[in-house]
C-alpha cells in the first residue's frame, strides 16, 4: 500500500505532465485543471491503497477515461485526421536532419541571449502545437511511451489496447510530428 | 535503412521531443501551480478519508 508520502511525491511527479497531457487533448487550460484534479481525487479514493509502483499506469488510465469523459459530456470530439499515407516520408534522412536541429534546441546554455531565448520559446511552441494536432491515440501513445516512460506493454494496459497497436501508433506519432515539423521549417 | 535503425532512430528523436516537451512543461502558465497544489491537497484528503 503507498503511503501519504509516496502518493504525494509521484502526484508532485507527474502533475505538470498530466496537466500539459490534457491541455493537448481539450485545449483549454481550465478545464484541463479540472480533469487532473478529478483524476488525482479518484486516484486517491479508489486506489490509494494500492502498492506505490502500481500508481502510474493506474493514474494514467483515469485520466485517460476522464478527458474522454470530458469529451462526451461537451458532446465535442476533437479528433484529429490525418492522411497518413505519405507520413513516413523519404526513408529517414529528414528524420536524422530533424534529430540534429533537435539535438542544438535541447542544449540551452545561460549564455543565450534575449533573442535565442525567443526564438526557443517559439519552436518549443511549435512543437507543442503540433503534438496537441495529432490524432488523439497517436498522441496518447506517444506521451504516455516516451514521456511518462512506460514500456510497450504499460501503454497498452493503460490504453486498453493490444502491444502492437502501440507499437504502431507510435511509430505514426513521431513520423507525423517529423512531417508537421519539417513543414514548418524545422529540420530543413 | 533496417527496421532496427527506424526503431532506433524513431526512439531518439521521440526522446529529443520529449525532452523539449518537458522544457515547454516546466514555464506553466501563472496560476497552475497553486492550482496544482490545491488538487494534490485535496487528493491525499481523499486518501485519508
Amino acid at each position: 500500500m503507498a503511503s501519504e508520502q509516496e502518493l504525494d511525491a509521484f502526484l508532485r511527479q507527474v502533475q505538470q505532465r498530466a496537466f500539459k497531457r490534457t491541455v493537448y487533448a481539450v485545449r483549454d487550460d481550465d478545464a484541463a485543471l479540472d480533469i487532473v484534479q478529478d483524476a488525482m481525487i479518484r486516484l486517491a479514493g479508489k486506489y490509494g491503497d494500492r502498492p506505490a509502483s502500481e500508481l502510474p499506469p493506474i493514474f494514467q488510465r483515469i485520466l485517460s477515461n476522464a478527458t474522454m469523459d470530458w469529451f462526451r459530456h461537451r458532446k465535442v470530439h476533437q479528433a484529429v485526421f490525418s492522411n497518413l499515407s505519405d507520413f513516413e516520408g523519404p526513408d529517414g534522412d529528414d528524420t536524422l536532419d530533424l534529430l540534429e536541429i533537435l539535438d542544438t534546441l535541447d542544449t540551452r546554455s545561460d549564455a543565450e541571449g534575449a533573442d535565442e531565448q525567443a526564438q526557443r520559446r517559439q519552436m518549443l511552441a511549435l512543437i507543442e502545437q503540433e503534438v496537441a494536432a495529432l490524432p488523439a491515440r497517436q498522441r496518447e501513445a506517444f506521451l504516455l511511451r516516451y514521456w511518462e516512460e512506460f514500456d510497450v506493454a504499460e501503454t497498452a494496459a493503460a490504453m486498453g489496447c493490444s502491444e502492437g497497436s502501440v507499437k504502431t501508433h507510435c511509430s505514426r506519432a513521431v513520423h507525423a510530428l517529423a512531417r508537421a515539423l519539417r513543414e514548418r521549417g524545422i529540420g530543413r | 535503412m533496417s527496421r532496427r535503425d527506424s526503431d532506433l532512430l524513431e526512439a531518439r528523436v521521440a526522446a529529443r521531443l520529449t525532452a523539449l516537451l518537458t522544457q515547454a512543461a516546466a514555464e506553466l502558465p501563472g496560476g497552475v501551480d497553486a492550482r496544482l497544489r490545491a488538487a494534490r491537497e485535496q487528493a491525499l484528503d481523499a486518501a485519508r478519508r
